[in-house]
């Protein structure tokens, strides 16, 4: 199969076809649909695929971009509870993982002697690794001193402190490679 | 028409592919963001957001005129004894045009008994084709409700402070082109 070179594709127009900057050339996705229960405020990783560190994108250079968009389903058990997500990332294998404070972002919920509610939190970044290579993600959780624990993607309308996910919510982390020219 | 088929198209200097489609994202971008925490407690009171949330300096230059813009907000956002409301108005302006508000506004309500207890607010709007390939700003502002509409950006403790940005939350404004 033949392979063409040019530094530019244009319609008849003149508008150009092609990668620019800022362009999503792929898109990964991990998501986690069990419930998962966590007492205490230390802090400690996402169940599964959202901590174990294994969600990772390829990127195809160092130069491009990486946009991360996450939604958490934080269920809520008598009464409340508030949470704060950290965001990680490691360069390689091998790399260190280091907090991407860009991406942080916390919930709560709070309706007296209630269980079974359940708020859909969501976020939104984009950062430039410098890296060409697998970028590994993971999520940790922190609690409130005086709130309740950790109730992912529990949820139910018959106010009950229940491991069921009656509504089949998901827990997503989704990852995009941006293009850059330089 | 000529039609040219090949598995391929790539650029001579680094071998990177090229190509185009409708519908596809042309740029993601992060137009402006905001990292400390910020109190106001001018109530029912309309004001911009701090830093380039509101200040109308954060925008972005559509390659294509016929382009559309998908807008997103991601707002940290606090609570303190006992409640809160507030309200988010959204606006762009092309170039040194007027500034116009459009549906993307948001709101939150939080109800508490503690200080530092906070949401993380995202929001989204699909702008139409705007017709321009000049700069595109946007700002948010606010306003709160009467009697519980201070104003706690990016404040947030696991402690109860009522002070203080704990987890480093960062609020911010993004938007992406969409190819048509």
């Amino acid at each position: 199969m033949a392979t063409l070179k040019t530094n530019n594709i244009s319609d008849l127009s003149g508008n150009q076809y092609g990668f620019r900057n800022g362009t999503i050339i792929q898109v990964r996705n991990y998501m986690y649909t069990d419930t998962h229960f966590r007492n205490g405020n230390s802090e400690e990783r996402m169940p599964n695929i959202l901590g174990n560190g294994l969600a990772v994108i390829t990127t195809h250079s160092n130069k491009n971009h990486i946009m991360l968009e996450t939604t958490i389903q934080s269920g809520q058990v008598n009464t409340w509870t508030h949470m704060l997500y950290r965001f990680y990332y490691k360069l390689g294998e091998g790399g260190s993982w280091t907090q991407w404070t860009d991406a942080n972002m916390n919930t709560y919920q709070w309706i007296s002697g209630v269980s079974g509610g359940m708020r859909s939190t969501s976020n939104m970044a984009i950062f430039d690794p410098n890296y060409q290579g697998n970028i590994y993600f993971r999520i940790t959780f922190s609690g409130n001193n005086n709130g309740d624990g950790l109730h992912i993607n529990k949820c139910n309308s018959d106010n009950e402190d229940a491991a069921r996910n009656e509504f089949s919510v998901a827990s997503t982390m989704t990852l995009s490679e941006i293009w850059q020219d330089s | 028409m000529s039609t040219l088929n090949t598995e391929k198209i790539v650029r001579p200097a680094d071998d990177r592919v090229l190509f185009r489609k409708s519908g596809a994202i042309l740029q993601a971008k992060r137009i402006a963001y905001y990292t400390t925490a910020y109190d106001n407690t001018s109530q029912n009171s309309l004001f911009d957001l701090p830093g380039d949330l509101g200040d109308g300096t954060a925008g972005i230059t559509p390659y294509f005129s016929n382009s559309r813009l998908l807008f997103t907000a991601v707002l940290q956002l606090a609570n303190e004894t006992t409640w809160r409301a507030n309200f988010f108005r959204t606006y762009y302006k092309i170039g040194s045009g007027s500034w116009v508000q459009f549906n993307g506004g948001f709101s939150s309500v939080m109800w508490s008994n503690r200080n530092g207890v906070a949401r993380t607010i995202k929001s989204t709007f699909y702008l139409g084709s705007l017709n321009t390939t000049s700069t595109v700003y946007f700002k948010i502002s606010q306003i709160g409700h009467q009697s519980g509409g201070y104003l706690h950006l990016n404040q947030n403790s696991t402690s109860g402070s009522g002070s203080g940005n704990q987890g480093s939350c960062l609020s911010a404004m993004y938007v992406q082109e969409v190819s048509q």
